[in-house]
């Protein structure tokens, strides 16, 4: 458990000073800031009369888009820049013959980059309620925090997705593959969750089969941020609440299985 | 008692050879050199040994444990080639990171780190970011980082590379230091006036194949240890 925490708090040091999170957190600071001083600027009365009276809804549907697709990107990207420049500079075959297992350490990156992924999502979202506060008079409430903390789930599976690609590609193609996932993996979520898994069968294709094998064998990440989405709206949705906490939980432990299990036989 | 036994380890990476059938024993107290050409598979079998590069057959046991059981690692020292770290790393940062892995106290890792920076003469670049350091600085620092803990088994690859003849001579001390407290020191290399010098017994190593493995007395009674391995090597 040390060896963890030693771990976690490396990364935050490590990836902290990314300048692609730098970068990111202080653009997406910067969208929230100037919508706000537009939406300000002109005032409830003249957008009124411009016929756009929804506009600060609009505004912050829009930034918190932008916000949940920023976090899946920081979650891939983080998770291979830190596990490639590992892989890159030796380092990973020097901290594993000091005494921390193969996993540990696997478990200490992923959860380092869960808690700065965290942070940015955290820090970004109570900026935007904030500012946006007086525009859409939308109040706190315990499902923002809700809907917070599930969105984190789907963070972290993305990130255990993110760590068995790393494995095996490069910083670039790694990301690359990890965004193409992470779109696959959503797209067939959402198509799968309003119909039976036996529609595959029904009229066979194959990229249908494959999106069937990726909603059955990976965490829902599409689910979860759908479920996310309907607290924070307040909707209901027609899904088996408890199948599916079921299935995030046996899917996320089975690929961290796999991905020790593969991880404990590389060379490095 | 054994330290370290190989037993038939073979590698290969690929269609090439790195390790064919290597066996070794290494007993406690001891100074072992292993002594080879440019791409013997020196590192190679320190990897296996680490249980950082997989064996395709054979296995290795390590202080009692089977070198895939990261209770072999416990008592391990181990400088690689070419030593790197975080570069935004201060050379104690380093340290300190390696002491607390090792499950230090605060107070034994202040006066350990302290040993170590003044052991390498690098007190001087103690607080100085590990990607600005010169080649030899690092090896220095990779050095210092062995001597955090009170480890049983040291294993350096190639520790004199890089050095200055000061640096050498340190190095040389500290192998003959180790020894004299008791520890068990597995060093790779190809300076053969330096190993003759400091090891008790030198494994031979060529492409893969383990050519002699004994003591360098038994060697030096005749001829010079340089001799030795030209013989040995050139007759393959
Ligand atoms: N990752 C790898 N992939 C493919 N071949 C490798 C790899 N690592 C080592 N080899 C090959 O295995 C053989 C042994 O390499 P090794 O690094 O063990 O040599 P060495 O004795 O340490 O040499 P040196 O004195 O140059 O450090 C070499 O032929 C090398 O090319
Ligand atoms: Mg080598």
């Amino acid at each position: 458990m040390k060896n963890i925490l030693l771990i976690i708090s490396n990364t935050f040091q490590k990836e902290i000073r990314s300048k692609t999170l730098i970068f990111l957190s202080l653009m997406t600071l910067g969208v929230i800031v100037g919508l706000n001083t537009l939406l300000n600027f002109l005032g409830e009365k003249v957008l009124s009369d411009l016929g756009m009276g929804q506009a600060g809804g609009l505004a912050i549907s829009g930034v918190t888009l932008m916000i949940g697709m920023w976090c899946y990107f920081l979650c891939s990207f983080l998770i291979v820049d830190t596990i490639r420049s590992d892989f890159e500079k030796g380092v990973t075959s020097l901290l594993m013959t000091l005494p921390i297992k193969r996993f540990e350490y696997l478990m200490g990156r992923v959860l380092g980059i869960w808690c700065i992924v965290a942070c940015f999502y955290f820090v970004t979202s109570s900026v935007a309620f904030y500012l946006f506060n007086s525009t859409t008079k939308m109040s706190f409430s315990i499902s923002l925090l809700g809907a917070f903390a599930i969105n984190l789930l789907s963070y972290l599976a993305m990130i255990a997705i993110g760590l068995l690609i790393s494995l095996y590609f490069k910083k670039l193609t790694g990301l690359a593959i990890c965004m193409v996932c992470s779109f696959f993996i959503h797209s067939s979520n959402t198509y799968f969750m309003s119909k039976p898994i036996s529609d595959v069968f029904s009229d066979f294709e194959i990229m249908k089969f494959i999106g069937a094998s990726f909603h059955q064998l990976l965490p829902r990440i599409g689910v979860v941020s759908t479920v996310a989405k309907a607290i924070l709206l307040d909707t209901e949705l027609q899904i088996n609440y408890l199948m599916e906490s079921f299935h995030y939980i046996a899917s996320l432990t089975f690929l961290l299985l796999i991905i020790r299990f593969l991880f404990k036989r590389k060379n490095l | 008692m054994s330290v370290l036994v190989a037993n038939n380890i073979m590698k290969s990476y690929g269609d090439s050879l790195a390790l064919n059938g290597v066996s070794l024993s290494i007993s406690d107290n001891m100074v072992f050199g292993l002594l080879g050409a440019n791409g013997a598979g020196k590192t190679t079998f320190i990897k296996i040994v680490l249980d950082l590069v997989k064996a395709d057959e054979g296995t290795v046991s390590l202080c009692g444990h089977d070198s895939t059981d990261s209770q072999a690692r416990l008592s391990i020292a181990y400088m690689p080639e070419k030593f790197s770290f975080f570069t935004y790393y201060t050379v104690r940062g380093v340290l300190d990171f390696y002491g607390k892995m090792r499950n230090l106290s605060k107070a034994e890792r202040l006066s350990q780190i302290d040993f170590a920076l003044k052991k390498f003469s690098i007190n001087g670049i103690a607080d100085k970011k590990i990607n600005t350091l010169s080649k030899g600085q690092l090896q220095r620092t990779g050095l210092a980082s062995t001597l955090i803990g009170d480890q049983q088994v040291y294993i350096l690859d190639e520790p004199f590379s890089g050095l200055d003849p000061i640096g050498i001579k340190d190095v040389k001390d500290l192998i003959l230091d180790l020894k004299a407290s008791g520890k068990t020191v597995f060093i790779n290399s190809h300076i053969l006036s330096e190993m003759e010098k400091i090891c008790d017994t030198v494994g031979i190593i060529d492409r893969g194949e383990l050519l002699y493995n004994g003591s360098v007395t038994d060697i030096t009674k005749k001829e010079t240890l340089e001799s030795f391995f030209y013989k040995k090597v050139k007759k393959q």
